[in-house]
């Protein structure tokens, strides 16, 4: 029964998400914008978009996944479904997991597949794309699963979107830092599996964990 | 006397920030048992039901269904029990029959489909199963959440104020399931303001 | 000890036992702290690379270590309050936020203070100051979190879910800050890297350390007091407890 709780969930939330296919693309775009106001801020100098893409692909990458995060219950909390989930015989944790996935494939994958276009456009070299990608295929998940426990504890607040990056904001620096500091030592043509493995044992950690935070701040709103 | 209950609830306690809304309820429905709970507006019928399933947390009491946890203890109270709110819990940019699939699928069941033609005939919303739930009216949604109560196979069907936007038509199906539901030995414990709905007088009153 | 132990988690009785020890205990803190800074500031000689610049430690390090020892507690009360419902460490969880931010923010300002003569800036990315800001954000949400809900049951449930998350955070945080700043600046000035401080130099810094704990106990102990006066203002003890 539990395993058809998760790919049910995942399935429903993928079906949902095609619908509405044009709010799925906002982040996406969130992203590209973002990223490609700092060459008009700076200067389009090449050594210094090099120099800094690292940086602001992360930073990008990160405020797109926040973004995304606000209405990740909104909805499901206003109609009610939110309850149904939470009723539901199946291990409430094993399905905001599949939340995650569900939102992972839609938010975060996307950046992942975009990423290199946008590092090209920095002169980044295609050397350092691999570990650019992998990197982001890593840590977006972290990002998403702390944004979960965000969403989740801020869903029945009125405004919670500001306060959503307020709280999480800060629990994401780990994953800020190991993220662009594998993509700054990929351009350098350094090893760069260490933040890689570093990132890649945060993501364990969050999976194991988060779900858990996540299932009881559900459980919390809706009292 | 000698059927265990389905549900013992003893003493439940709850505040509202200044608001003590529950004060020490105990009640225990047997099965076959329909259950009305009455009381003014804002005397906290709600928020009983969302403590019975499980939604809110009592400060004082408990609420234990004896035959659940017997058959496996460490499954939580609530693993055979169907819920209707003031919300539908339907998604708008699904249809009605996703919207029922994703529904008992979240109850660990898969009806057969002609049990579930039956029922959404029997509903009237056999033809508009395919259409979005965005644009159904509200008597509508009321019905396609009532078909997945309807196809839940739960015990205990806690059902606030169920007869909301629903018609003469409506009301007379819900009636209907009702009974037979009772008659299967289950549990309906549900709040309406117009007692003349019910179908048959209510086994116990629960006032607050 | 258990029924000691739950007897001192009902509110009646830790209200009545913390207004009986608040006093002391504050007594106690302000008396070390006394004591410690006369140590620090008159009788410790001055350090001969920083002179008396170094003096600041005896504010900073109290400061640093209340702040990591505040979040700890918040999130362990926290913890309790959410998995056993006990309201009074709910109560605890919520007295140390504020407190605790503000020995956060203090530690920040001695610590940015100590860098103009130590750095010559106001402001250094030192993997000590940038993990104490990011504490103070922490603290921050956390104290957001709470006032953005109306009922109180709902705010501690919910914010403790978050010191949760943030307690599992807070060594990778610093970990990675750490880790981060090594790469960045190569080995950088650590602050307290005299591996041989002097015995006259560190017994008041000790002195002031504890008695900044003690200091940190009472305020506690009288917040808590606070939030059960808030949380338990409709229950009977209190009306008694208080005519």
């Amino acid at each position: 029964m539990t395993k058809s709780g998760f790919l049910l969930q995942i399935s429903r939330d993928l079906q949902v998400a095609i619908r509405r296919f044009g709010e799925l693309l906002q982040p996406l775009f969130f992203f590209v914008i973002v990223c490609s106001l700092f060459p008009l801020a700076l200067s389009p100098r090449p050594a210094l978009l090099t120099e800094i893409a690292p940086g602001v692909i992360w930073v990008a990458a990160l405020l797109a996944t926040l973004l995304s995060m606000e209405g990740l219950f909104k909805t499901d909390f206003e109609d009610g479904s939110l309850e149904q989930l939470a009723v539901s015989p199946h291990p409430l944790p094993l399905l905001m997991l599949a939340r995650v996935c569900a939102h992972w494939l839609m938010a975060g994958l996307p950046l992942v597949i975009v990423a290199p276009l946008i590092a090209r456009m920095f002169f980044v070299p295609v050397d350092a794309l691999a570990a650019l990608m992998l990197s982001l295929l890593l840590g977006t998940p972290v990002l998403i699963l702390l944004g979960t426990v965000g969403a989740a504890l801020t869903v029945s607040l009125r405004r919670g979107g500001v306060l959503l990056s307020l709280l999480v904001l800060p629990l994401m620096v780990p994953v800020l830092v190991f993220g662009a500091r594998a993509i700054d030592l990929a351009v350098q043509g350094a090893p760069v599996n260490g933040p890689l493995l570093l990132l890649a044992s945060l993501l364990a950690l969050a999976v194991s964990l988060v779900p858990f935070a996540t299932a009881a701040a559900i459980r919390i709103s809706l009292d | 006397m000698s059927v265990s209950p389905t549900l013992e609830v003893e003493h439940l306690h709850l505040w509202r920030g200044e608001r003590h809304v529950l004060q020490g309820v105990s009640f225990c429905a047997r099965p076959g048992e329909l259950v009305h709970v009455t009381g003014p507006n804002g005397a906290g019928k709600t928020t009983l039901l969302r403590v019975l399933a499980g939604l809110a947390q009592a400060e004082e009491g408990s609420a234990r269904w004896p035959q659940a946890d017997r058959a496996n203890p460490a499954s939580n109270s609530h693993s055979s029990l169907a819920f209707l709110g003031h919300k539908d819990g339907l998604d708008d940019a699904l249809t009605v029959r996703e919207n029922l699939a994703y529904g008992l699928g979240l109850a660990g069941r898969a009806p057969a489909d002609g049990q579930v033609e039956e029922i959404l005939d029997g509903l009237n919303i056999q033809e508009i199963g395919g259409l979005p739930a965005k644009v159904l009216s509200a008597g509508q949604r009321r019905r396609t959440s009532l078909a997945r109560i309807f196809l839940s196979g739960a015990t205990t069907w806690l059902l606030d104020e169920p007869y909301t936007h629903l018609d003469a038509q409506g009301r007379h199906m819900l009636n209907g399931q009702i009974e037979d539901h009772l008659a299967d030995l289950g549990v309906v414990i549900l709040t309406t303001h117009e007692e003349s709905l019910l179908p048959r007088a209510a086994d116990l009153h629960v006032s607050l | 000890m258990w029924t000691w132990f739950y007897k001192l988690a009902s509110p009646p009785h830790f209200f009545r036992i913390a207004g009986m020890l608040t006093p002391w205990v504050m007594g106690v803190a302000l008396s070390m702290i006394t004591i410690g800074i006369f140590g620090g500031l008159v009788l410790a000689p001055a350090d001969y690379q920083q002179g008396d610049g170094f003096r600041i430690i005896y504010v900073h390090v109290p400061a640093a270590w209340l702040s990591l020892f505040s979040y700890s507690l918040m999130a362990i009360a926290a913890g309790i309050g959410l998995v056993w419902r006990i309201k009074l460490a709910h109560a605890v969880a919520a007295s140390c936020a504020v407190p605790g931010a503000s020995f956060t923010f203090l530690a920040l300002a001695t610590g940015s203070i100590w860098g103009k003569p130590m750095w010559g800036t106001w402001w250094e990315w030192d993997a000590r100051l940038t993990s104490e800001l990011i504490l103070l954000f922490l603290f921050l949400g956390y104290i957001a979190l709470r006032n953005a809900f109306d009922d109180i049951s709902k705010a501690d449930r919910a914010s403790a879910v978050l010191a949760l998350v943030g307690i599992v955070n807070v060594p990778i945080i610093h970990y990675s800050v750490n880790w981060w700043n090594t790469l960045h600046q190569g080995a950088t000035v650590t602050k307290l890297s005299a591996p041989s401080i002097s015995t006259s130099m560190l017994w008041p810094l000790l002195v002031t350390a504890i008695g900044c704990t003690f200091y940190f106990a009472a305020l506690v102990m009288q917040r808590t007091r606070g939030e059960i006066l808030l949380r338990e203002r409709r229950a009977r003890w209190l009306e008694l407890e208080l005519n």
